[in-house]
């Protein structure tokens, strides 16, 4: 009896290690890389792995891939893992079901827990004292420069960078209007999508503030990036302008830094 | 209580409960052919208690790759045949396109992309019917091989919140932009169209366009191939272009929304509504709608079963009654609502609020049919438990 037990127990644990023979991907973030057949290759979206691929994840990438079921499955470490390590990295959903969503929502209804969400009729206009990063902008470079207009001649800046997957927010006080932080700081440590702003006010409700968003990318990402502007290298390049001047203005016109 | 007793309270309960059907009835056809209380009508048609399966996320979805859904943002004609054509090289099962090309633009472009959706296998177009005219693509695009869908969301009795589908629609003798790209798929034949889905079917919603494999426009024509195309229906349709938080193009109310009541700003594309449609079919995940008379049988029971019982109680004491007839009516509301929503996870649709709405009207009408009752007891000698 219990060697039957066992067999099943077995067969139910190991059963996605062996029902699963490919895995399409769903979505990449950062860079991954995948060996297959002695050759390697980036993994990009819509792509099929099997169960020979291994994997190299970068620092701050993520990949998540589905099985024919629809089950998803996450690697957002960095390090080498096999087709086995990928499967059984299954995505963490809530573990609560239907009836204590449900009985948990009605308890917020009653109490009124929600509340009314903030209703304005304006839109913001303020003057934004940041200038680079610009918004919505790749960068690639491992030092990260902010830099941002000066107000009164003895203000005090407050920089506040936002870990958007994470919802952590680092704050600066500084006395001159450019800060400079590596790759490498705690801050970047977790997640790529970041967005950050500056004010004089100490203290400012953070939802009164626009933000300007940035994504930190790889090197080998931010040369498949520029790849799609070659003509427009070129024909700065016949133009005259140095390969700096080049990664200025691609940054400037099309949002990818370096 | 002596058996004589019970039948009477038997009796009452019953009477009762026709008292509260027929009341309903009234209220009902008043609220139907008043002009006047439209606007109440339509408030009611735009909330479903089931919407908040969706907008809460309740159900535990599962993301799909056999649909694949291409941006194409404001790409021009050009561009649009290019993507085409990268599309066609990855063999898909069928290729929806969700966009009309209403009139002509630049005779070169429309040559190319002409040819592009000529030579495209399995190709699925869209049209709408808008009241008695049919939208479409110009003539000049009109390619003999391939299908043609209705991309109609709006349906008669349903307001703006996309909640069911027609996959054929009888007036028109034709079927819906989903139902014929499923066709093309080979997913399901004709005489599944024609029978299943001639009447509307609650669409199992599974989430956004972040449920589904996308790829912006651009993705599509950088890529040599894109393998999760291979035998996947691909829709190439609108999916926002920047700022996707104030874009509303072509973005429609569903279930979806996060506001279950009062929802104020659009929340899903319409080629993502196209999505969802044909992944129930896919993931085999239709929705069985229980029938009205299932419905109101469900109704006349618990109104009858719930009367009975507070009838009892109003007799062992009228106090305790008239302190917690309020706190039954929520806690029987609670639970009704959140058996529909057990229900619908094992994909059956029970449209739970007329079952909601004449239980509790049962409990208000026992005061009413006590005064009438008394009423009867003075003028005929009416006999009721209920009588003091």
């Amino acid at each position: 009896m219990a060697k039957y037990a066992f067999i099943l127990i077995f067969c139910f644990t190991f059963q996605s290690a062996f029902t699963q023979d490919s895995l399409c991907v769903f979505k990449v973030n950062g860079s991954v890389l995948k060996t297959s057949a002695n050759a390697i290759q980036v993994v990009k979206k819509g792509d099929y792995i099997i169960r020979s691929d291994k994997f190299v994840l970068d620092n701050a990438s993520n990949i998540l891939s589905i099985d024919k079921l629809g089950n998803a499955y996450v690697l957002n470490q960095k390090g080498n893992y096999s087709f086995k390590d990928f499967i059984s990295n299954k995505e963490s959903k809530s573990s609560s079901g239907l009836t204590s969503k449900y009985f948990k929502l009605i308890w917020k209804e009653l109490r009124n827990a929600n509340g009314n969400a903030t209703l304005i009729g304006g839109v913001f206009r303020g003057e934004q004292l940041m200038i680079f990063p610009r918004d919505t902008v790749k960068i690639a470079s491992s030092k990260i420069a902010f830099g941002w207009k000066r107000a009164d001649e003895d203000s005090k800046y407050y920089v506040f960078i936002r870990d958007i997957e994470n919802d952590k927010t680092a704050k600066f006080e500084l006395n001159t209007n450019e800060l400079t932080l590596y790759k490498a700081n705690p801050i970047f440590s977790n997640g790529t999508f970041f967005e950050w702003v500056v004010t004089t006010d100490e203290f400012p409700n953070l939802d009164n503030l626009t933000f300007f968003s940035f994504e930190l990318i790889n090197k080998s990402e931010y040369k498949s990036l520029i790849k799609d502007y070659s003509a427009f290298q070129q024909e700065l390049k016949a133009l005259g302008f140095s390969s700096e001047d080049i990664k200025n203005a691609i940054c400037e016109a099309y949002g990818i830094c370096n | 209580m002596s058996k004589i007793k019970a039948n009477q309270l038997v009796k009452d309960a019953f009477l009762s409960t026709v008292m509260t059907f027929v009341i309903a009835g009234i209220l009902y056809f008043t609220f139907i052919n008043l002009a006047v209380l439209d606007p109440f009508e339509k408030a009611f048609k735009d909330f479903k208690f089931t919407d908040i399966f969706y907008s809460e996320r309740f159900n535990s979805s599962k993301r799909s790759d056999n649909i694949v859904l291409v941006n194409v943002k404001h790409a021009n004609r050009f561009e649009l045949a290019q993507a085409i054509d990268k599309v066609n090289g990855n063999n898909p099962k069928a290729l929806g396109v969700d966009i009309i090309f209403k009139d002509l633009k630049l005779a070169f472009t429309d040559s190319i992309l002409k040819e592009t959706l000529s030579r495209t296998p399995n190709l699925v177009l869209s049209y709408y019917k808008d009241g008695d005219s049919i939208v479409e693509n110009h003539d000049y695009f009109n390619i003999p091989d391939a299908s043609k869908g209705y991309i109609n969301l709006d349906l008669e009795g349903q307001n703006t919140v996309v909640r069911d589908f027609l996959g054929y629609n009888k007036n028109l003798d034709a079927h819906s932009f989903s139902a014929e790209l499923l066709l093309k798929s080979g997913q399901i034949d004709t005489d599944f169209i024609d029978q299943r889905l001639k009447k509307p079917i609650p669409i199992n919603y599974i989430g956004g366009d972040d449920m589904f494999l996308s790829f912006d426009i651009e993705e599509v024509m950088a890529s040599e191939t894109i393998p999760a195309m291979k035998n996947a229906i691909v829709l190439l349709g609108y999916l926002g272009d920047e700022n996707p938080e104030f874009d509303i193009e072509d973005k429609h109310f569903t279930p979806l929304n996060k506001a279950w009541v009062g929802r104020a700003v659009p929340d899903t594309y319409g080629v993502t509504i196209h999505a969802n449609i044909m992944n129930m079919f896919l993931s085999k995940s239709l929705l069985y709608r229980a029938p009205n008379f299932i419905i109101y049988l469900i109704a006349i029971i618990l109104c009858f079963g719930l009367t009975y019982v507070t009838m009892k109680l109003y007799l062992k004491n009228n106090f305790v009654f008239d302190i917690i007839q309020r706190p039954i009516q929520l806690v029987f509301s609670v639970l009704l609502l959140y058996l529909a929503l057990l229900l619908l996870q094992t994909n059956i649709y029970l449209d739970v609020i007329p079952i909601i709405l004449l239980c509790l009207l049962g409990l208000e009408m026992i005061d009413y049919y006590v005064y009438l009752v008394e009423y009867l007891n003075k003028k005929f000698g009416w006999q009721s438990m209920l009588l003091s």
